[in-house]
Order: structure tokens, then C-alpha cells, then sequence
């Protein structure tokens, strides 16, 4: 049984579809993921579980197109992507791994990357950042140390604003807060939690990847979880 | 620059000593034997006594247990017999006015030159081989063949004595351009995945994600040829104005002769250098702005 289906969800716009989604590790000829249905809609707080190893990271990898698949489809509204669409695509479905990707440089170097890509439509807006920071407990000062020297915790919730300031569709989090202590956890799922029920931005969804069977209910309307490259089940929280 | 070796090398065999037909003013190589200029020949006792050196380096080897001794004498009789055969080889590709053999000699050159350039490489995708044999073709004729057709033009153009010397100094310069190029590319690739990779996640297109990794390659492959460039003549006496001083060249014309050979050697580095590096972003990226890190296998032996 590998279809899984989410409840309907009937006024809400399909943002995510994937359907019948393969991949097999080339190097170690394994299955990484075994013919995945999934389908994403605006305001789904996906929360997904299953063991390490199971493929939870291949199955997110595989949405923002970051491995090549064997067969299956995946589409964006509708619309299957091009090769050239899919670094905007990417802007709008975010990646964030569970290890934060530093670059060389200050903290509002880092922020300002996405802004510096071609497929950026928007400009970096400091405020938005030192709104962020400050949820967190830090302040505009924070924007000038040298990101290289922050502790992991610090450099998530850089990955974090980065994300947040793209102001994506669909963010991706792969065990965001494994890394966290229990207090930027908490502080953590409420920036989460503001940005997905901040009503100036609509059409948005998000998939958590967590061990933590407790946050996953905290954080998810509706609940999948992956075993051995399979998508298993769905609970409704 | 040890390809150096390979036209210096050129005085100590036998070079025709017939008079060179010269279009005014362009300096031909060899010319400076025909001056009439002292010259310094070699005989193989002095070579002899010149190999005798090596046995400072080996007993230095042995006090310090380097364990070099064995490899040194091995690469000294590699050098000494493919000199030789080189010697052997020029002297009748020389004679010949024939095109087919000095071509021959030519893309033989080539080819060994692009294996030599992958052999340091220890991450490799499938076609490394061709695309080091491709990139270091196209660079080092065409370079050579500039040279050789606007700048040396001797008589035939292809004039081995010319050619195969010009060529030879080249590959072996194009060849570290090439290798440290790729080398610095594909292990920084894997080292920066992480990097790499985030820069996709945040909207990079693949050219994006790989960019710096491009110019930092690029920037390893030209730095040996730089830094001769800028010490050459305080430092030291590069390689091939070194043989022909030796050999009673004018220091004027070897000065001249340094200077378009160091010009030539940086455009075929650079020439090179950009199109294995362009060749291996298209190799381990796709169309879809990812990477291909299954074409990425560490070498099997």
C-alpha cells in the first residue's frame, strides 16, 4: 500500500502533486523511494515521521528537485517543470536542510544570497530581517558578525530567516530543530507557526520531517510517514 | 617548468646544422647554432659526471629514510632513456620533410599529454579522459598553430624542427594548467556539496552553485604560469632561454624568444583550462540544476 491520501481538501488549490515517484540510488543500486503519491495542498501543515533511513530526506530531496528520479511525475500547480523553471521553482518551494548551509561571510551576507540569484523577483529588505532576529532574542548588530563562528543553533535560525524572507509557497524542513536546545526549539515552531497563519501571505503549505512524534502532532494538521521508501499511512492530528 | 626539458634538451642532440631558410626578420628556433657563436657541447662523459650528482640527493634520502632512493632512481633512468628515445625519434622526424610523421609524432605527444593530465585527478567522471584529450588538443594546436603560421613561420610551416619542440613545450604546460584545473574543481565540488547544493535550494540555477568553484579552479590552473611570468629573469632563467645561452644563443634573441613562448604557454593554459573546466560543469550538473554525483567515482586501482 503505497498510495496515500490526504483528506480532501476541496477549496484549497493542489500547490505539490506527486505521483508515482521512484529513485534508485545509483551508487548503491537501493530503492531510496518506491513509487511515492503525495499531494500538497495551500494551508497543509504536513508533518512526517518513519525511521532514520527510511527516506524522509530522499522524499523531500526529490520535491525540490534535487536528485534525479527514475519515473514518476511531480508537479508544481498543475504543471510539470521544466528544466529551466526549476531554480524559481525552487525559491518557492524551499529546501531547508537539516544541517544549516553557511556561507563565507556575515550574517547579512547570508540573507542577502537568494536576492542575488537570477530567479529572485524580490530585493533584500533589512526589516524583515531584524524582525526575524528579533524573535529569536537578537539584535540588529547580530546582522554584522561572521556567520562562520555561530554556533549550529544560531546558524539554523539564520537558514531559517533566509527562508523566511524568500516568503515561499512550501517550505521543506527536514528535522529543522534536531540541532536546537528545547527553548529555540519552542521559538523556533512559533516563528513557524506566525509565518504560516500570517494572513497577508496566502497560498502556503509546509512538510516537517521529525523523529519527535509529539512536535509532529504540534505542528501538523495531517501526518505521513515514510518505511523503507514507502509512504505508509496518514493520520489526521 | 620541467617541459622545459624538453627543448633544452634540444642542445645536447644533435640538431642539422644546415642553414636554415629564414624570412626576414623572424628569429627561427636553432638559429642561434648557425652564428657561429661559441658552443658548449656535451659529450656523455660529462653527462656522467653530471649524473653523479644524483647521488647527493640519494645519500640525502637514505640519512633522512625519505625512502626516495629507489624512486629517484627509477624516474633518473626514465628521464635518461626517454630523452633518448626522443633524441633518437627528432633526429629522423627532423630529416623528414614529409608531414605525416611529424603528425604522427604530434598527436602521439597529444594524447599521452591528456592521460598525464587525468593521472593525478583522483575523483573522475566516465569521459575525464576524453574530455583532458579534447580540451588539450584543441588548446595546444591551435595555439601552436597561431605561432607557428603568424609568428615563427618557418619553412614548411610544419617544419618538424620547429613544430615538435614548439608543441612539446605546450602540452607540458597546458597539461598542469589542465590537471590542477580539474583536480581543484571536482575535489572542491565534493568538498562544498553542502554549499553547492544550498545554493540550489535557495533558487541557483547550476552555473549559479558553481560559479566560484569555476573561478577558483581557474585561478589554480593559470597560478604556476603567473608566478613564472612574474619572477621570470629575477628568479630565475627559465628553462628554455637557459639551453639556448648555453648553446651560444644571443640574449637578446633568447629574451625574445622567452617572451612569446611564456605569451603562447598562458593562452594555451588558459585556452585549455576553460574548456576541460566547461566540459566537466556540463558532465556533473543537468539541465535540471543539479548535481550529477553519481558521474563522480573515485578512481579504481
Amino acid at each position: 500500500m503505497t498510495e496515500v491520501h490526504l483528506p480532501a481538501n476541496s477549496e484549497n488549490m493542489t500547490l505539490i502533486e506527486v505521483e508515482q515517484l521512484t529513485r534508485v540510488d545509483s551508487s548503491t543500486q537501493q530503492t531510496v523511494l518506491h513509487s511515492v503519491n503525495l499531494t500538497l495542498k495551500e494551508r497543509d501543515r504536513v508533518g512526517l515521521g518513519g525511521p532514520s533511513g527510511s527516506g524522509k530526506s530522499s522524499l523531500l530531496r526529490a520535491i525540490a528537485c534535487l536528485d534525479p528520479y527514475q519515473s514518476g511525475s511531480l508537479r508544481f500547480r498543475g504543471e510539470t517543470l521544466t528544466p529551466e523553471e526549476i531554480p524559481s521553482y525552487r525559491s518557492r518551494v524551499v529546501y531547508l536542510p537539516q544541517r544549516a548551509v553557511i556561507f563565507e561571510g556575515t550574517v547579512k551576507e547570508n540573507l542577502a544570497i537568494p536576492f542575488s540569484l537570477r530567479s529572485s523577483e524580490k530585493i533584500y529588505d533589512e526589516e524583515i530581517a531584524i524582525q526575524q532576529l528579533s524573535h529569536f532574542d537578537r539584535n540588529e548588530g547580530f546582522l554584522r558578525k561572521n556567520a562562520d563562528t555561530l554556533s549550529g543553533g544560531e546558524q539554523q535560525i539564520i537558514a531559517w530567516i533566509r527562508c523566511f524572507m524568500m516568503n515561499p509557497n512550501v517550505i521543506l524542513f527536514d528535522e529543522p530543530t534536531s540541532g536546537l536546545d528545547s527553548d529555540a526549539r519552542s521559538k523556533f515552531e512559533d516563528a513557524v507557526d506566525q509565518w504560516f497563519e500570517n494572513p497577508s501571505i496566502d497560498s502556503k503549505a509546509f512538510i516537517w520531517s521529525s523523529h519527535h512524534a509529539d512536535q509532529l502532532a504540534r505542528l501538523s494538521n495531517r501526518q505521513i510517514s515514510m518505511n523503507r521508501g514507502k509512504l505508509e499511512m496518514s493520520l489526521e492530528s | 617548468m620541467s617541459q622545459d626539458s624538453l627543448l633544452s634538451s634540444i642542445p645536447f642532440t644533435p640538431l642539422r646544422m644546415d642553414p636554415i631558410t629564414i624570412r626576414e626578420p623572424v628569429f627561427l628556433l636553432g638559429q642561434a647554432f648557425n652564428q657561429g657563436a661559441e658552443e658548449i657541447s656535451l659529450s656523455w662523459m660529462e653527462l656522467g659526471i653530471a649524473s653523479t650528482l644524483l647521488v647527493i640527493n640519494m645519500l640525502v634520502s637514505l640519512c633522512l629514510q625519505l625512502g626516495l632512493a629507489k624512486q629517484l632512481i627509477t624516474s633518473s633512468f626514465r628521464m635518461v632513456i626517454q630523452l633518448t628515445l626522443l633524441g633518437l625519434v627528432l633526429k629522423q622526424i627532423f630529416e623528414t620533410t614529409m608531414m605525416s610523421p611529424v603528425f604522427l609524432l604530434a598527436g602521439f605527444m597529444t594524447v599521452v599529454a591528456g592521460f598525464t593530465a587525468v593521472r593525478r585527478i583522483n575523483t573522475r567522471y566516465r569521459s575525464i579522459y576524453s574530455t583532458a584529450i579534447f580540451s588539450i588538443w584543441i588548446s595546444s594546436w591551435l595555439v601552436t598553430g597561431v605561432t607557428l603560421l603568424a609568428i615563427l613561420r618557418p619553412e614548411p610551416w610544419y617544419r618538424p624542427s620547429v613544430l615538435i619542440p614548439m608543441l612539446g613545450m605546450v602540452l607540458g604546460n597546458s597539461l598542469t594548467g589542465i590537471s590542477l584545473g580539474l583536480e581543484r574543481f571536482i575535489s572542491e565540488l565534493k568538498q562544498n556539496r553542502e554549499q553547492i547544493e544550498g545554493l540550489l535550494c535557495l533558487g541557483a540555477t547550476r552555473w549559479e552553485s558553481c560559479r566560484d568553484l569555476m573561478r577558483r579552479a581557474a585561478r589554480a590552473a593559470m597560478t604556476p604560469i603567473l608566478n613564472t611570468m612574474s619572477v621570470a629573469g629575477i628568479v630565475s632563467i627559465p628553462g628554455m632561454m637557459t639551453g639556448q645561452l648555453l648553446a651560444g644563443a644571443d640574449p637578446m634573441q633568447a629574451v625574445a624568444y622567452q617572451i612569446m613562448i611564456m605569451f603562447v604557454i598562458a593562452a594555451s593554459i588558459a585556452l585549455g583550462t576553460i574548456l576541460a573546466l566547461s566540459l566537466t560543469y556540463r558532465k556533473v550538473t543537468s539541465p535540471y540544476h543539479q548535481i550529477e554525483w553519481k558521474n563522480l567515482r573515485a578512481r579504481e586501482n
